[in-house]
């Protein structure tokens, strides 16, 4: 069996080899020190560092990256299939439909104020992203720098930049509905930025159901939170 | 031809397979119960395994779990519901395939 400052160095190892995600480095850091043991096990004058050498050579990489590449795919592939479910499943919700007519009223309130439909809109999007994308991150980043291991999993990048881009699209959208104040136009806009509050809460509740997962799967590191 | 290409296809219906009949496994055991299995013909690559892995688990048909081993974590994968519903298609399919591939070159001999 390795040694604890064995398995350090291969925690290291990796590091070095471009693994810098915690949730990466547990595996493969625990299959280089099954493969090494058994190197090891068979060659009993190789040292450590020579039985590593013909491990990592078995993985036929020049380091780690593309498995990290990989695995990222995989994890963006999950964090969009969370985000799509959270989505449907808020569709199903009778409350979100009492959102929905709490965002008309609140349009036509606003806009009776105002007489500046799209202004009014572009700042309600521009107030939910700023929150949700911070809280968002904040939470994630904030496990992170608590526990000092960066994680994979807690990187959802592609979501995020889809959420920036739609915000985008949608108030660009939002912009070409002419200024005066009409129910058909209030019911569009509403219903551009009640899709967009919806994208919005999905996201939020893909991180927190990440940051779940994170702490199930890793009672090592989060074994006093 | 390349050996390890013909098996390349069948590489996720194998895995799923082992963990059908093993319920559980972690990775480096895979490749080292793929390779006693078949007697070193078929040895999966850990640059092939992993990712292959990580879609699964991505996809919900593998769920993993993490346990303390000997003095380090080790991730064990298991099938979920769909997962088993996954292999019994798998394996079925690779029925068809191997028997159709039995035909074609029966046929080339005769």
């Amino acid at each position: 069996m390795l040694t604890k400052e064995q398995i350090d160095y291969l925690f290291d190892f990796c590091k070095a080899q471009g693994v810098k995600y915690y949730d990466v480095q547990v595996e493969l850091v625990d299959h280089l020190a099954n493969a090494i043991e058994k190197e090891l096990a068979q060659h009993s004058d190789w040292s450590f560092q020579k039985a590593l050498d013909v491990v990592f050579a078995s993985f036929g990489y020049v380091n780690f990256k593309p498995l990290v590449r990989e695995k990222q795919k995989a994890i963006q592939a999950y964090c969009w299939r969370l985000w799509g479910a959270f989505f449907k499943e808020q569709l199903r919700r009778p409350a979100m439909w009492a959102v929905f007519g709490l965002f008309l009223l609140g349009y036509r309130i606003l806009s009776m104020r105002y007489q500046d439909l799209s202004f009014n809109i572009c700042i309600t999007s521009g107030i939910l992203i700023v929150f949700v994308l911070f809280a968002g991150n904040y939470r994630l980043k904030g496990l992170e720098k608590r526990k000092g291991k960066s994680f994979l999993v807690t990187n959802p990048t592609g979501l995020l930049a889809l959420l920036a881009y739609l915000n985008i699209a949608i108030g660009y959208a939002k912009l070409r509905i002419p200024g005066h104040v009409t129910w058909l136009n209030i019911f569009l806009a509403g219903t551009l930025n009640f899709a967009y509050f919806l994208l919005c809460v999905a996201y939020y509740r893909t991180v927190k159901q990440v940051e779940k997962e994170v702490k199930r799967d890793y009672p090592d590191i989060f074994k006093l939170t | 031809m390349n050996k390890s290409s013909l098996y390349k296809g069948c590489l996720e219906p194998i895995v799923l397979q082992l963990l059908q009949t093993h319920r559980r496994m972690y990775g480096y055991e895979i490749t080292q119960t793929v390779k006693e299995i078949t007697k070193g013909e078929l040895q999966i690559t850990e640059g092939a395994l992993y990712p292959l892995l990580h879609r699964l688990e991505a996809q919900g048909l593998l769920e993993a779990e993490m346990q303390l081993a000997d003095n380090r974590m080790r991730k064990y994968y298991s099938l979920t519901k769909a997962g088993k519903e996954k292999t019994k298609c798998a394996i079925g399919e690779l029925q068809v395939f191997m028997q159709t591939l039995e035909h074609l070159i029966h046929l080339k001999l005769t």
